[in-house]
């Protein structure tokens, strides 16, 4: 009993998983594409947009789709159409008025490189020497979902601090996992206070998965409506799960716990012609 | 979330008892118990950040069943467990119940071998507010769930029971999204189970 106490109290420990805003925002869309903005440049951190856009697969593939309680599902897309901005503006939030106003002044001198960052569909991942937005030379990067539909995520900018050359010098393993950490801003998460989750604040001394506390929010905000053995996001069999028109599922329960229990019936009811006693019938 | 939980059990509770009946032989019923610890998501999960990964998870699990006797050495043993709640800083709290049926085999005596299914259903609710967290050189804001949401899997299942008398030990193991490669997960349970006999009653 001791032991089953000390464990009640092990478990229940850690973490706490956060969301970046007040509303609980995720995608529209389960299936999100991410690309590299094709006019990126990444000078001062010495990697080649074809560099970036080779980080992006590892960085969904080996984290945010490998989890089987969420529907979302990643898409590296390779490049977006040039942002005229995306190297040198500055990305706001769409809330954050001041900075919005800065950013149109700064492109009202002619030259357009310096504006705004405007708001893009998916998420779209770039270079930017703009000091402006990062708040100093040691933070790698910075998200911001800066689309919205209702207090729904249409897109999502991540700029790479290129001001400083600190991401470049990173290993590749680490920068992936950089890029990992903000994707999850741009679906919506916030930073965890636990070490062991990649949304931990700053990068650790060795990355390899996601922690619980990444799994338990990207579960909350993605929650899979039903997923009949690995089948279901695949469209190979549609069994209410849940759409991107629609609020994730609550507590009413889903049509995949009748086909649950009816598999269990028909199931039964083939066991019970094996099981039937074997009657003879006299002449 | 009551709700659910009562249409949960007593849909099992139905469903068993209806079979129990249909099946009803010369060989008698049993109601299990049983407690004991559950690890999500086995060897895939960081636990320090250093790199580790987590292979053991003491999170208490309770649960209930019974075992209907088939055909030769065949049960039917549906069940449902719940790894009790956890609540990660006092502000979300997690549930993980499953509702379960296996097909099980004894080859030996003191040996059982399970293959089943399972409905797992994840619940996370908050209660909402914020945090100033690190972030960058500084602090900000960010929000704690206000919602109660769920997701729902079906899992693939084997089972190996070990039976002493009237107890057994068991190594459950339940396979996530065992047909997609990149989303396949395996958790695990550990159970110590006591089979309480009708007939001896």
């Amino acid at each position: 009993m001791k032991l089953f106490i000390l464990g009640l109290l092990i478990s229940n420990f850690s973490y706490a998983w956060t969301l970046n805003n007040n509303f609980g925002a995720y995608f529209k869309d389960r299936k999100v594409k991410v690309y590299v903005d094709e006019s990126t440049v990444c000078d001062n951190n010495q990697v080649t947009y074809s560099e970036l856009e080779g980080l992006i697969r590892p960085a969904v593939d080996d984290f945010w789709n490998k989890i089987p309680t969420t529907n979302l599902n990643l898409i590296p897309a390779g490049f977006s159409v040039p942002i005229p901005t995306i190297n040198q503006g500055r990305l706001c939030s769409p809330t954050d008025d001041q900075c919005i106003q800065e950013g149109t002044n700064a492109g009202n001198d002619g030259t357009p490189a310096d504006g705004l960052i405007p708001a893009v569909n998916d998420i779209v991942i770039a270079c930017n020497s703009n000091p402006l937005n990062f708040g100093g030379g040691n933070v790698l990067a910075v998200t911001i979902p800066n689309k919205f539909s209702g207090k729904k995520i249409v897109g999502a900018i991540i700029l790479i601090n290129d001001s400083s050359s600190t991401f470049g010098s990173l290993s590749r393993s680490d920068q992936i996992a950089v890029l990992a950490h903000e994707i999850g801003h741009a679906l919506g998460l916030g930073h965890s206070e636990d070490q062991s989750a990649l949304m931990y604040y700053r990068t650790v001394q060795l990355r390899q998965a996601l922690g619980q506390d990444d799994i338990d929010g990207i579960s909350y905000l993605y929650p899979i409506g039903g997923d009949l053995y690995g089948l279901s996001d695949d469209g190979i069999i549609s069994c209410g799960t849940v759409t991107s028109d629609q609020t994730p599922p609550s507590d009413s329960p889903p049509l995949q716990m009748g086909i649950a229990f009816g598999s269990l019936i028909v199931i039964f009811e083939i066991l019970k012609l094996f099981n039937r006693p074997k009657t003879r019938t006299t002449p | 979330m009551i709700k659910l939980l009562i249409f949960l059990v007593l849909t099992g509770y139905f469903c068993a008892a209806s079979f129990a009946e249909d099946l009803r032989s010369t060989k008698t019923q049993s109601f299990l118990f049983h407690a004991g610890v559950h690890t999500e998501f086995y060897n895939k999960v960081q636990m320090d950040s250093s790199g580790g990964m987590r292979n053991f998870d003491p999170a208490p699990t309770l649960g209930g069943g019974m075992l209907i006797p088939m055909k030769r050495d065949f049960f039917f043993l549906p069940e449902f467990n719940w790894v009790l709640p956890q609540q990660p800083g006092e502000r979300i709290l997690k549930n993980l119940f499953m509702l379960r049926a296996d097909l099980g085999f004894d080859p030996v005596e003191w040996f059982r071998i399970r293959l089943g299914t399972s409905l797992m259903l994840l619940n996370q609710s908050g209660g909402g507010g914020s945090a100033e967290i690190n972030n960058g050189n500084g602090t900000s804001t960010f929000y704690y769930p206000d919602q109660s949401r769920s997701s729902l899997n079906n899992t693939l299942d084997l089972g190996f029971e070990f039976l002493i008398h009237s107890f057994s030990l068991r190594l459950q193991n339940y396979i996530y999204s065992p047909l997609k490669d990149e989303r396949r997960q395996i958790s695990y349970s550990l159970f110590l189970s006591y089979y309480w006999d009708k007939a001896a009653r």
